[in-house]
């Protein structure tokens, strides 16, 4: 615990005071060294803050934007460039130039990313690396949005987008302690300017204005109790003023902490970061009809006269799709690395044994691979990384394509050894294409 | 050379000698002296400096040796001594067994390469090729009565003679091949009640819709000699934690360790998470005892429950803990406790007491996102994802510092739930698909006080960090980077004092052992499988391999 002297004052009796604080921050800067325009390169102080703004502005664009009611799609659609120009920055993906389009240099994520990229790992590091994740997310859907030919269609991922935006910006969790860019400015020593007055914040303030810290946290922020205005770091997140020695201070979320840390004299656990409800992306799940009644009566399962459900062509596609996208876990000869067989006597067997149909196997392959990103690939490659599975399990080529939807005969279709002999077939059972 | 004389001899002669001799009893402990410790040896393997003859060192799971050559002064003269190409694909993540110079390595599809500790000359190997279901791995063997005994990716208990490498006995011991499989050593104990050696193991079946158990089996057969089922059935205590019929599919395997006080006839164990992994609507309830340590009394015929402490009751996101539960004596305040401590893939570390299982500290180790949420059909992005946390490589407790070692990643992931579970035979059953990687992968090495659960120091890496923690006595602290950086930290001060670049990807435990008064340290580097993420390098994959270090 902070152990001083003054006058403590709960929260609902200073209200007013809180909001003139709060109001004030349009005022001068605490700090009493040179303007923060003059510094190069920025500071953290100053890249975090610059982040903070790029989000803001894109956020209110999208917010200005949706309060327009304009019926022109490519005033949304501008929005959506501006504000994913405003997050990527110049040299980062999306961003596009334009005569009324800004360019904001480093972007959000560019103040972020140079803000992350050291060795050392400030206790601001983890909030921020939240941020990230999420402006990234919030990017994707604006670049979805740009598709949008429907205002509906604009709307969905657009929201989606300011969801994303606002936990970047930094919201209140349930312990009180802002996640964020927000919550890392009101809680850390990003929201200290630089040559600010900074003190051990186990301690109390002798004058003002000033700053206490500790472990990279910030416990307080100081300011004289006189007359005049003064700055406070980004939405402080302040629990409680106290007053007192002709000083006003503003106790942030993370005093707690720190008191904790001054007693421990160790250093402290992150900030809990936001842990509210992750938002929901258009991804649409294909379930397959029909496919749950497995595993009957395997013994028919290699059929007498194995269908032909796909084109050369389409093997030959899916060849050099396998080769980039499944080679690396799945093995160049199909026979498994990391992860197992997808064709040959070993993979064959085991699916008569399990009563593997066609529609389980392309369920499988559409939904859940990639292991590490499934259902990246277009339908298309899909099913052409079918036809190819099916070309080295040997089933025979026809003239119909493999389709990029699933057909309810997949169903009736078991997989297992084709009878028969098979020219190009190797020792592992595995039949060559091409 | 021992090698050729007896690999001339006739097979049969092999087993043969071995059943006279087990037989015989007590008398089998002196019998084969050279070749597998003795049940005294398993006891006292904590404090033997030259062998390494459990996976985490000794029956406490903790990674601590008091081995002591290689000091923070010295540790940067570290040198490879040898290096040996495993010729097999897949990721490395063995825990060698070394004893009496003789270091016990396995490849991804179950390989086993008898080494000679101090040359990494080959003395034998036993090749298997497995039907692999979804992952190939194997994490090491177990050495007891004479034999090499492993577990294998198609669910088979292979016994092996230790001098020779000739198969013993080879028996199916998992109950369905369709989902369940081997990848953890099994774990050599000595039952004093009975006088019965035993192998304990643990079944992979947890994303595949079985039910998780841990088994003792008779090393002279593989005969089951106990079987304990990992999620309860109708009438047990706990059944009513899962909604209609979902228990039958719960999963809950153990695969990350066993961890024994044999003074107390107590097994500590991890379970893993429930099935299907993404989808908890088909499931409602806590799901025991997923994502749970239990404690069990296992002084009986068949071991009975004595506490359990769920971490993540009803989990979605398939954040088992798979971290092998460390036993140790710690200072918490002014009071020496025991304690038990382990870690789960959604990035928390905790410290129970080790008799009550009530909870001493939680130490959040990962960025953390979208916890409370579940999966949903649209999609949504959570932190970690099924990579990240603390994995199952294992931490060190040092009672010099009183702190806690143990790794952690940073890893996001996007998660979709489908409208419902399908189960079929020989595949994942998920309700989804497992996560798309989102934003960076990082990793961090941690200090943990164990007094207070606040981090002494933390070291960020660029990659996640899966290379466990291995503590020696005279304070230098081992891991492996995935990027393939063997490091060495000061334990003190976390000051990064000695890194070298094995070529391979680590994600394995580091180790260190003697051969001739000599101190190795030594760690599997190879291809990254499943941890596979856009960070690492696109072209090729990396050669397995083993890299023993020492001082020149």
């Amino acid at each position: 615990m902070l152990d001083f002297t003054w006058r403590r004052l709960a929260p609902a009796r200073i209200s007013g005071l809180v909001l003139f604080l709060c109001a004030a921050s349009i005022g001068m800067m605490l700090s009493t060294a040179s303007p923060a325009a003059a510094a190069d390169p920025p500071d953290d102080h100053q890249q975090a803050l610059a982040s903070l703004a790029n989000v803001k502005a894109a956020i209110d664009e999208l917010v200005r934007v949706d309060a327009s009611y304009s019926t022109d799609r490519n005033v949304y659609h501008h929005a959506s460039q501006q504000a994913i120009n405003l997050l990527a920055g110049e040299h980062g993906d999306g961003y596009v130039a334009g005569p009324d389009l800004t360019n904001p240099g480093a972007g959000a994520i560019g103040h972020i990313d140079s803000l992350l990229d050291r060795k050392a790992s400030p206790t601001w590091a983890e909030p921020l690396h939240g941020s990230l994740v999420n402006l990234l997310a919030a990017v994707s859907y604006l670049q979805d949005s740009l598709k949008a030919r429907e205002l509906m269609d604009y709307q969905l991922s657009a929201s989606r987008a300011i969801a994303y935006l606002e936990v970047a910006r930094g919201r209140p969790t349930e312990t009180g302690v802002l996640g964020g860019l927000e919550g890392a400015l009101a809680n850390t020593v990003l929201g200290v300017p630089e040559g600010a007055t900074q003190v051990d914040g186990c301690g109390t303030p002798s004058s003002a204005p000033s700053y206490g810290t500790h472990n990279g946290y910030l416990a307080w922020v100081a300011v004289p109790a006189g007359d005049g205005s003064h700055a406070l770091p980004e939405a402080t997140g302040g629990t409680e003023i106290v007053t007192g020695n002709g000083v006003i201070m503003l106790r942030t979320a993370a005093a707690s902490l720190v008191s904790a840390a001054c007693n421990r004299h160790t250093e402290l656990i992150p900030p809990p970061v936001d842990s509210s409800s992750a938002l929901p992306a258009e991804f649409h799940s294909m379930v397959i009809p029909a496919a749950a009644s497995v595993g009957s009566d395997p013994g028919t399962a290699a059929a007498a006269n194995p269908p032909a459900l796909y084109t050369k062509v389409q093997a030959k596609a899916g060849a050099r799709l396998f080769a980039t996208t499944c080679a690396k876990c799945h093995g160049a000869n199909l026979q498994g690395s990391a992860a197992p067989s997808v064709a040959g006597d070993d993979f064959l067997l085991t699916a008569k044994r399990n009563g593997w149909t066609l529609a389980i196997v392309r369920y499988l392959v559409v939904n859940n691979m990639p292991m590490n990103s499934p259902s990246s690939l277009t339908p298309t490659q899909y099913a052409s990384l079918m036809a190819f599975l099916l070309a080295s399990n040997c089933y025979p080529a026809g003239e119909t394509p493999f389709p990029d939807t699933t057909d309810p005969s997949f169903a009736t279709i078991k997989l297992g050894p084709v009878p028969g002999t098979h020219p190009g077939r190797n020792g592992k059972g595995v039949c060559k294409v091409g | 050379m021992l090698r050729d004389q007896l690999l001339g001899r006739p097979a049969c002669l092999i087993p043969a000698a071995m059943g006279f001799a087990v037989a015989l009893g007590l008398a089998a402990g002196s019998a084969h002296a050279q070749s597998t410790p003795s049940p005294q040896d398993f006891l006292d393997a904590a404090k033997d400096a030259t062998n390494w003859i459990l996976p985490a060192k000794s029956y406490s799971g903790n990674h601590y040796t008091t081995a002591a050559q290689i000091t923070p002064a010295n540790v940067r003269g570290l040198k490879p001594a040898w290096k040996f190409q495993v010729d097999d694909s897949g990721p490395m993540e063995v825990s060698p067994i070394v004893y009496n110079g003789t270091m016990y390595v396995t490849s991804a599809h179950d390989h086993i390469y008898a080494l000679d500790a101090a040359t990494g000359k080959l003395k034998w190997q036993f090749k298997d090729s497995p039907h692999v279901i979804s992952f190939a791995a194997n994490r090491g063997i177990a050495l007891l009565d004479g034999n090499v005994y492993i577990g294998t990716l198609d669910g088979h208990l292979i016994a092996l003679n230790a001098q020779t490498g000739k198969t013993v006995w080879d028996k199916v011991t998992v109950d369905d091949i369709a989902n369940s499989f081997y990848t953890m050593a099994p774990v050599p104990y000595h039952d004093p009640g009975t006088n019965q050696d035993m192998l304990l193991m643990g079944v992979s079946n947890g994303d595949w819709g079985g039910i998780g158990n841990i088994s003792a089996y008779d090393p002279k057969d593989g005969h089951v000699i106990w079987r304990w089922e990992t999620v309860p059935g109708p009438g047990q205590p706990g059944h009513d934690s899962w909604a209609g019929d979902s228990w039958k599919r719960g999963c809950a395997a153990t695969w990350g360790g066993v961890t024994l006080d044999p003074a107390a006839h107590m097994m500590y164990l991890n379970l893993g998470n429930p099935c299907p992994d993404f989808l908890g609507t088909v499931r409602k309830g806590d799901n025991l005892y997923s994502d749970s340590m239990v404690a069990l009394d296992i002084s009986g015929k068949s071991p009975t429950l004595k506490w359990y402490h769920q971490f993540i009751p009803h989990d979605t996101h398939d954040w088992d803990p798979p971290m092998q539960p460390v036993l140790f004596t710690g200072k918490v305040g002014n009071d020496s406790r025991q304690l038990v401590a382990t870690g789960d893939k959604a990035g928390n570390f905790w410290i129970l007491d080790a008799g009550t299982g009530a909870l001493v500290d939680h130490t959040v180790t990962s960025f953390q996102k979208g916890t409370h949420t579940e999966p949903t059909i649209e999609g949504n992005i959570a932190c970690p994802n099924t990579l990240g946390g603390i994995e199952y490589q294992g931490g060190a407790f040092d009672p010099a510092t009183n702190a806690f070692y143990v790794p952690s990643q940073n890893e996001c992931g996007r998660w979709t739930a489908q409208k419902d579970a399908v189960y079929i035979a020989g595949q994942f059953y998920l309700g989804g698909g497992f996560p798309k990687l989102v934003g960076p992968n990082t990793g961090q090495m941690n200090a943990i006080d164990v007094s207070t659960g606040v981090f002494n120091w933390r070291h960020n890496f660029d990659l996640p960090n899966y290379g466990g923690a291995l503590v020696t006595e005279s304070g230098v602290l081992f891991s492996g980077n995935l990027g393939g950086q063997e490091n060495a930290f000061d334990t003190k001060t976390g000051k990064l004092l000695w890194s070298y670049d094995t070529g391979g990807y680590i994600q394995a435990p580091s180790e260190a052992y003697q051969v001739n008064g000599k101190e190795f340290v030594v760690v599997a580097s190879g291809a990254a499988g499943n941890a596979t993420i856009p960070e690492l390098p696109k072209t090729g994959g990396k050669q397995a391999m083993i890299t023993a270090f020492t001082l020149k």
